[in-house]
């Protein structure tokens, strides 16, 4: 490791590093803007400026750019030259001189890059007295709040938003000291990254304008680590607080996970919390009553319930009558994933070691819609990808805009199979739109040595890629999972190392999977073939899995419907007896995210009006009362399952303490109101409720510096540090991972050897009759109206395209059809669907892409063949 | 936005400025409103026209016509028979086929030594035939047909020739980069964009012998082995760009452009692409950004264009002139050419002396000629008999001497003479009018990257909108000095690094003036409007 002085003190540094990030690493403070660890070094704002030595015995040196010099063996500079500091305070006055200084009205008062950096930099007195600059504003859709007139022009917006995620309806645009960015004209921002301007922005430039709506400064909102219930990926995030409903959710730093970002629908989905159920103990009662008096039970579990909620209820009605809740083609696609985790010697990648592989192939599933930041991750894969060129001419990973400029157009090679063209398209180098049968034949022909046409392309780049990635999912069926697992056997087996991502819906369907139980149409045949006449229904809505007449005759069979949940749905309509329970942002557990990694996200307030949590209520309705936490209930589990007892150390439990004998503070240690803040509702200062269930306490009294568990990281700030750039101080090395690891831990395992072929040959299905005008319906997941909880928030809604049935062309003048039209789709099951219909050339033939989870739609998340009226 | 069914330009370049440009700029939007126009008629300032010798000269969109001489005198006519009835006001247009700066070889003075000129205003700029005639593509001949391409490379490195647009990198070595350098393509691009303030030379080669350019991009092209070649053109030299497009059309039909040039197996072409106006431009990275089609923006170096240029691919960036002079060195052979000139700078080089001398124009002397030399040997001194007082070297980016540098030489061991402007100021000039010229051009072309430049080029103006207003204060004077130095030692490009020198090398050489405006509130020259308290004033 290289030895580098800094004001007159040796430290070392990793290899390959820049000396700011050197003086940052070894917990030293330089003031920066336009560096971000995330995003490296363009060497724009100027302000990280110090003194460079050539050596000992230099005592001149010159002014360099810290973010601009990388961190050799001897590197001698000063943070403390009289000059350097000199020069970092005109910075900042020159930066300031049309800054508008409207901190008291700005939402990004309080946890502002900008204001850290002045107080850093030392400049306390204005000399500037003309006019300031000031723009007009743009409207940048449901999410976004912009006001250029706090720009201090980093260029981090556009680096974010152009380089990182892709898009391309954001510029910057004027020149001098005019600079501008935003969009060509107002309108919503395309990118489903959007929200991570809030968070890149140092000043308040882009601020989260769903926050705003019920704003409160970061010192005053209760924060807790979270993952996100959004997707299937388990996003770290950090909801906010105040006066127990959520004020915004920002990304919680897990470097094997999402890095520094998360995707819009994580961001801003938390709206739906304010249309959660509530009304205390519901029926508890009566749901007490119907069990005893129930002849025959059956429980289906959720997946976006805790593993402890269904675990129990798992408990409660035995292992036989449970229902994982999962749908008969999810269930069956999540056991292949399973088997071929196990079986196999394919890398599984994490989320960030996705970024690594320069040979992408997708098969059927559309990381866009399904896993927002599965395709964040892709773009970065396919944009690293050639860094050997800028490497070659000894420019360093993190001179970005070098490297740009160096790779040029140079990309990794993305390929795709679906049945329509997906967002990503923009960076494949070449994709098939196929029927959805026809997918494992595709990946089986890659594999074959008899490929043809693009997919002997892509096997030719798949034998020669560093790191080649196939990526599928759970919802591309299993025949698909096991035909892509012996695609990547295959590219093993020519000596590559070979990788398999598999997306899953939920934020834990793997934790239901691995579980195990009846699928929910199982559920349904065992309640009308009178087996059982009780069901209990955990945070799931039946309605989405069965069609519409197996939901109806199930509600009509079954005598008691017992139902669990924190929104309303048609299955709580339905409920004989319903239990609201607390969000997932009041509740303790565990999530097992798509690569098995179990993560515990921790309740931000006590449960209010008389709510619990889901585990609580079905312990009550066992009278389980051995179980006095959630954690007792994982402990239990873990005891019996084996397999989860790695997910015991994915977060300490509620004994635990800091070294100080402490537990760790949600609130801040600035937070106001405490004695005062439920004075709406009583005069009297009411007493701190007490966290027996955690580590963590609810108020502000316990740890406030980072904990040595990165699991329990309730927010990122350190003194002088108070804006997210704060997670620097909580990192090993600033852009790496958290101290004590990053949170989480896998539970399943490699196994180390080539399996069997998984699937040989897919079952012979007949594709779809022309002449009886039949179809291929094909549900395709959207980042926003697809997810059950999200598309009930607000911001979200606005962004719900509509309900349309998508064919090609060609389909239309076979079939007859025309744009617009209002066409009914009759399903094998005999459900009729009606939808208008809009023709593309961006889809497959014989196929008529439908949104999957809108009502219009509901109960079909299966590709089927239907008729066409 | 607001429509407008006209837009004057004015050129407010630093020669147009001396000669009374913003007192045109000021009639024209007076006169405008008075006749109730403002809401239809918008009137732009612009950088340099390039019509040094026709200026203040404005621009009339969206005929596109050019008024040459302008004074504020005929701002009534223009607005009234123009703008208002339609009339072209024609005593005023300017012709273009003839700029008053060229001259015949015949006026040319015993100290010019016309290399790159020598075919200006002798040849018909429109006839191949009268350029071969001349001698011309004999340089091509020789080198695509008897030399190897490392021969030529040899051949312009013994030579010397260094770079024109005033960086003076050795040419023969950006060659040998790029040839060495991997691609499937190569491009040589001609930097056209002839943006710093009175210069002018580079469109008087484009529009007086533009064969001589596509002669030394053929050349460039066979010694790297590159196919396509760009010769970015500032989109105001509209003279220079039907020029060179015809010049290249003729090129291409006589074979001389397209594939298997001459039988040499060299296939090459070139195009003519037209800047937009913006000076950051002119700076290579940004230039290969703007060719590209993104923003204007310099780009960090390396890796460098002779390697990763344009499209990322290797690239020859060189200067107009630096072209024109590479057929001479091919036919002459790079002794006669290094025999010119002093040690370190060898060849000729061409000056544009402007502002207060009697005749302005381009002219070619060998590097180590004086200062004296070019100013009053060749532009004949100052005009009217008044007293020689100061001048910028290379423009605005260059630095102020006086007098005293008279008899300096330029070469890049003494006086550097950048690009080759000379704008002169006789004893009437005001010099803080002119540094304040400087510092507007510098604010309005700041790309916006970098802070220093950024926010640093505006404060200068702003200092100096005091300073001419009459609200200065001798602390001033220190503190911009700082934020010169500031601005010089942190920008991320040339352009904001050297915004500050053309004001840095003033105050020694004019304290007193400085403190007459700061201390006295006083112009000596009474050009700047000391009592106009404007808005924008300190409190």
């Amino acid at each position: 490791m290289p030895k580098v002085i800094i004001d007159g003190i040796e430290y070392e540094v990793a290899e390959g590093r820049n000396m700011l990030e050197a003086v940052i690493d070894n917990g030293l403070d330089l003031p920066y803007f336009c560096w971000h660890p995330g995003m490296g070094s363009v060497g724009a704002c100027r302000l990280c400026a110090v003194r460079l030595y050539k050596d000992e015995s230099d005592t001149k040196g010159k002014i360099a750019m810290a973010c601009m010099t990388p961190a050799k063996e001897g590197t001698r500079i000063s943070i403390k030259d009289p000059e350097a500091m000199e020069f970092r305070r005109f910075v900042i006055e020159w930066l300031m001189t049309n800054h508008p200084h409207d901190c008291p009205v700005c939402d990004e008062g309080g946890h502002c890059h900008l204001q850290d950096m002045t107080a850093m930099s030392g400049h306390v007195y204005r000399r500037f007295r003309f006019k300031k600059r000031t723009y007009t504003n743009q409207y940048l859709g449901p999410f976004i709040t912009h006001e250029m007139n706090r720009c201090i022009q980093c260029f981090r917006c556009v680096r974010f938003y152009r380089d990182l995620a892709g898009g391309r309806d954001f510029n910057t645009f004027g020149s001098r000291n005019r600079v501008y960015f935003g969009r060509q004209s107002d309108g919503v921002l395309e990118s489903e990254f959007s929200g991570n301007l809030a968070e890149v922005c140092p000043t308040g430039v882009f601020t989260d304008k769903t926050s705003a709506r019920h704003y409160t400064r970061k010192w005053d909102l209760r924060t807790a680590p979270s993952v996100c219930v959004h997707c299937g990926l388990g996003c770290n995030i950090i909801p906010g607080q105040r006066y127990g409903t959520m004020r915004r959710v920002e990304t919680r730093f897990n470097g094997d996970v999402n890095g520094y970002w998360i995707c819009d629908r994580g961001r801003f989905g938390y709206e739906f919390s304010y249309g959660a159920l509530k009304g205390g103990d519901g029926d508890i009662d009566e749901a007490k009553k119907l069990l005893n008096e129930a002849n025959g039970i059956v429980g289906v579990g959720s997946p976006r319930a805790s593993l402890e909620s269904n675990y129990a209820l798992q408990k409660l009605v035995g292992v036989g009558q449970f229902c994982t809740g999962l749908s008969a083609f999810e269930q069956e696609a999540a056991a292949a994933y399973i088997n071929v985790f196990q079986t196999g010697s394919r890398r599984m990648p994490s989320l960030a070691e996705v970024e690594s592989a320069d040979v992408v192939v997708i098969l059927g599933v559309d990381p866009t819609g399904e896993a927002p930041m599965l395709d964040f991750a892709i773009r970065q894969a396919m944009r690293k990808a050639p860094i050997e060129i800028a490497r070659k001419l000894n420019i360093p990973d993190w001179d970005a805009n070098a490297v740009i400029n160096a790779l040029h157009e140079a990309k990794g090679k993305l390929y795709m199979a679906a049945p329509w063209s997906m967002k990503l398209k923009e960076i494949a180098a070449e994709t098939a739109q196929v029927e959805p049968a026809m997918i494992p034949d595709f990946a089986r022909e890659i594999a074959s040595d008899q490929a043809n046409g693009l997919a002997a392309t892509i096997a030719a780049d798949l034998a020669k890629a560093r790191k080649p990635l196939i990526v599928t999912g759970l919802s591309a069926g299993a025949d698909t999972i096991r035909a892509a697992a012996d695609l990547a056997d295959s590219v093993i087996g020519k000596g590559r190392d070979c990788g398999l991502f598999v997306t899953v819906p939920e934020a834990n369907t793997m934790g239901v999977a691995m579980l195990g139980g009846a699928c929910v149409q199982e559920a349904a045949r065992k309640s009308e073939s009178g087996e059982a006449d009780t069901l209990v229904v955990l945070e799931n809505d039946l309605s989405r899995r069965l069609n519409p007449s197996d939901f109806d005759s199930l509600v009509k069979s079954v005598k008691n419907l017992i139902v669990l949940d924190c929104i309303a749905t048609e299955t709580t309509k339905a409920a004989s007896a319903l239990i609201p329970v607390t969000t997932v942002f009041d509740s303790e557990g565990t999530f097992i995210n798509n690569e098995s990694r179990a993560q515990r996200y921790f309740s931000v307030s006590p449960p209010k009006e008389g709510l619990a949590q889901a585990w609580t209520r079905i312990r009550d309705l066992g009278g389980f009362t051995q179980w006095s936490s959630c954690e007792d209930i994982l402990r239990e589990l873990a005891a019996g399952k084996p397999i989860f007892a790695p997910a015991l150390a994915a977060a300490p439990f509620a004994d635990w303490r800091t070294e100080a004998d402490q537990k760790i503070a949600r609130s801040p240690h600035r937070f106001s109101g405490r004695t005062a803040k439920d004075a709406n509702w009583t005069i009297n200062e009411p007493q701190t409720a007490n966290d027996t269930q955690t580590p963590l306490s609810y108020s502000m009294e316990g740890d406030q510096n980072p904990p040595a568990e990165s699991s329990l990281i309730p927010r990122f700030w350190w003194p002088g540090w108070n804006s997210n750039a704060a997670t620097n101080k909580f990192q090993i090395e600033v852009g790496g991972g958290l101290h004590g690891g990053n949170p989480g831990i896998r539970l399943l395992a490699v196994q180390g050897k080539l399996s069997e072929t998984q699937c040989p040959k897919s079952p012979e299905r007949p594709g779809p009759n022309e002449e009886a005008r039949e179809i291929w319906l094909v549900p395709r997941p959207y980042i926003y109206g697809s997810e059950e909880l999200s598309r009930r928030g607000r911001a979200v809604a606005e962004l719900i395209p509509p309900a349309e049935a998508i064919i090609h062309p060609q389909t239309a003048e076979i079939y007859g059809l025309e744009n617009g039209q209002m066409v009914e789709f009759y399903t094998k099951d005999g459900q009729k669907l009606s939808l208008p219909i809009r023709v593309e050339d961006s889809v497959a033939m014989r196929v008529a892409i439908i949104p999957v989870g809108f009502p219009e739609t509901r109960g079909i998340i299966a590709p089927d063949i239907a008729r066409i009226s | 936005m607001a429509f407008y069914r006209a837009h004057i330009l004015v050129d407010t370049g630093t020669a147009a400025v001396l000669k009374g440009a913003n007192a045109l700029r000021t009639a024209l939007v007076d006169e405008i409103k008075r006749k109730g126009l403002d809401k239809e008629i918008k009137v732009v300032e612009t950088g340099a026209l390039g019509l040094a010798g026709a200026v203040p000269a404005i621009v009339v969109y969206p005929e596109g016509v050019t008024y040459a001489n302008v004074t504020v005198d005929d701002v009534a006519e223009i607005v009234e028979e123009h703008l208002l009835k339609g009339r072209q006001v024609s005593r005023l247009v300017y012709k273009g086929d003839t700029p008053s700066v060229i001259k015949s070889a015949e006026n040319c003075r015993s100290a010019e030594m016309r290399v790159v000129l020598k075919n200006i205003g002798v040849i018909d700029p429109t006839s191949i035939d009268e350029y071969i005639a001349m001698g011309g593509y004999e340089a091509t001949a020789k080198a695509l047909t008897t030399m190897s391409p490392q021969e030529v490379i040899a051949e312009i490195k013994a030579s010397g020739l260094t770079g024109r647009g005033g960086a003076g990198f050795p040419t023969g070595l950006k060659w040998d980069f790029t040839a060495k350098a991997d691609g499937d393509q190569k491009y040589i691009i001609c930097n056209a964009d002839e943006g710093e303030p009175g210069n002018f030379k580079d469109r008087l080669i484009m529009e007086g012998d533009p064969h001589q350019i596509i002669e030394g991009m053929i050349i460039a092209a066979y010694a790297v082995g590159a196919q396509k070649g760009y010769i970015y053109i500032r989109g105001e030299y509209q003279q220079s760009v039907a020029n060179t497009e015809r010049a290249l059309d003729v090129a291409r039909e006589m074979g001389l452009l397209g594939s298997d040039i001459m039988g040499s197996g060299l296939s090459f072409d070139i195009e003519v692409f037209k800047g937009a106006g913006a000076y950051i431009c002119g700076e290579e990275t940004a230039l290969l950004a703007s060719l590209e089609g993104q923003r204007g923006e310099s780009r960090m170096k390396p890796p460098f264009p002779p390697t990763h240029g344009l499209f990322g691919m290797p690239t020859v960036i060189n200067n107009v002139e630096t072209l024109a002079n590479v057929p001479h060195i091919i036919v002459n052979g790079a002794d006669w050419y290094s025999n010119i000139g002093t040690q370190k700078s060898k060849g000729t080089k061409i000056f544009s002396p402007c502002g207060d001398v009697q005749y302005p124009g381009v002219y070619e002397v060998p590097f180590g000629s004086t200062l004296r030399e070019v100013i009053f040997g060749m532009a004949g001194g100052i005009k009217s008999g008044k007293k020689f007082k100061a001048v910028l070297m290379g423009g605005p980016s260059g630095v102020l001497v006086g007098e005293e540098a008279l008899d300096r030489s330029l070469c890049s061991e003494d006086l550097n003479p950048g690009a080759g402007a000379l704008i002169v100021l006789d004893e009437t000039k005001c010099v803080v009018d002119l540094i304040k010229n400087c510092a507007q051009f510098f604010a309005h072309e700041s790309c916006g990257q970098c802070t220093p430049c950024r926010e640093g080029t505006k404060r200068m103006v702003e200092f100096f909108n005091w300073w001419t207003a009459g609200a200065g204060s001798e602390q001033d004077l220190k503190l911009l000095d700082q934020l010169a130095t500031t601005m010089a030692l942190t920008s991320k490009c040339g352009l904001g690094q050297f915004a500050g020198v053309a004001f840095k090398s003033s105050i020694p050489l004019f304290e007193e003036e400085y403190l007459a405006h700061l201390v006295d509130k006083r112009c000596p020259a009474g050009i700047c409007e000391m009592d106009k308290v404007e808005e924008e004033v300190r409190v």
